[in-house]
């Protein structure tokens, strides 16, 4: 019954699902499609509330319209509403009338992602006093675990600058790569600009490397690359949840 | 002889670590929410649909609204006078001017 009532609700080609009483009457058929508009209406109000940025990007009438067509695609999976959207990102990618602006996409994702942030659960915080105890070695030869409230974008657009842009005006986006870090040191994410080997380093501690297996794969492309930097922002900011064993 | 490099480079990891943690707060500066200084749709509030402050703020300097700023900053910020000509102002808590219209 419900695979049948979800098929109806999100094609407005199709006849209301027969649960309906008199589904083919034409009093039905409009009663059905004043549901099936307020529905898709509320998830359109939804992905406005999480991706304003992207609406600003491209205008609140072209928002509307590619949301319309994102949430007949693509109806939610969970009740959860701030978690609606985690495919918006994607789908901006790949529509077409969309394609010249190639950083859109990625706007989108550090939206999704600042509101991920901030439903997030709260974690503990390393113990500090016990790692002041250890040498730099043993630093470097252990592994962190980041908190889930910390997420890395890297872009092939100045995507720093355009998040910025996008909220407060000030000089336009310089024509180079850039990466963002989204962490929650208190009670609400911010979005930080980092380098773009700063954001690589960071996805290998996420995926288990060690601190000195990280500096070692980053020293391959650049001599420049010091893992401290690292470690000193996602101190700085509260991301780690344990290095090591502490 | 790179190698030399990144040891050295290394040296004061743990230092950097102890002295960063948890710094954000003294470096830069905490933050208080400002109520009434933001432009429309420009506040502050990322928690997204299906909570209270879906939807951004529609008007600027919206009353109930607010933004983060450097703590301090929020009560001496300038703000364009209002269409009355009597002088706008942040506020910690949220205010009544400037709500959207019902």
């Amino acid at each position: 019954m419900q695979p049948e009532f979800t098929t109806s609700l999100f094609d407005a080609d199709r006849l209301p699902p027969e649960v309906i009483a008199e589904a083919q009457s034409t009093s039905s058929r409009a009663r059905f499609g004043i549901y099936r508009n307020n529905v898709i209406v509320s998830l359109c109000d939804a992905l406005e509330a999480t991706f304003p940025r992207t609406r600003a990007a491209i205008g609140a009438t072209n928002f509307r319209n590619i949301a319309r067509v994102f949430v007949t695609e693509a109806p939610p999976t969970s009740p959860l509403m701030f978690h609606y959207g985690d495919k918006f990102p994607a789908f901006l990618a790949q529509f077409p009338p969309l394609k010249k602006l190639g950083y859109l996409h990625d706007l989108a994702r550090i939206e999704y992602l600042m509101c991920q942030s901030y439903h997030a659960a709260e974690h503990n915080r390393p113990d500090w006093e016990a790692i002041s105890q250890i040498s730099d070695t043993e630093f470097l030869n252990s592994t962190c675990l980041l908190g889930p409230e910390v997420f890395v974008v890297s872009s092939p657009y100045p995507i720093f600058d355009l998040w910025r842009v996008s909220k407060t005006g000030g000089p336009p986006p310089r024509p180079e790569a850039q990466s963002v870090l989204v962490v929650r040191p208190e009670f609400d994410p911010m979005v930080l600009q980092i380098p773009n080997a700063m954001a690589r380093a960071i996805v290998l501690l996420n995926s288990g490397h060690s601190f000195g297996e990280t500096q070692a794969k980053l020293n391959q492309e650049t001599d420049q690359f010091d893992i401290t930097e690292t470690v000193e922002k996602l101190a700085k900011y509260n991301c780690f949840i344990q290095i090591g064993a502490l | 002889m790179s190698k030399t490099i990144k040891t050295l480079a290394t040296v004061g990891l743990v230092a950097t670590a102890m002295t960063a943690h948890g710094s954000m707060a003294i470096a830069d500066g905490a933050k208080e929410k400002c109520f009434g200084v933001s432009l429309a749709g420009q506040n502050d509030c990322a928690a997204g649909p299906g909570t209270s402050c879906a939807g951004s703020s529609t008007v600027d300097y919206q009353g109930n609204a607010w933004t983060l700023v450097d703590e301090g900053t929020c009560l001496t910020m300038e703000l364009p006078a209002m269409d009355d000509g009597t002088a706008r102002m942040g506020s910690l808590e949220a205010l009544e001017r400037d709500l959207p219209q019902a």
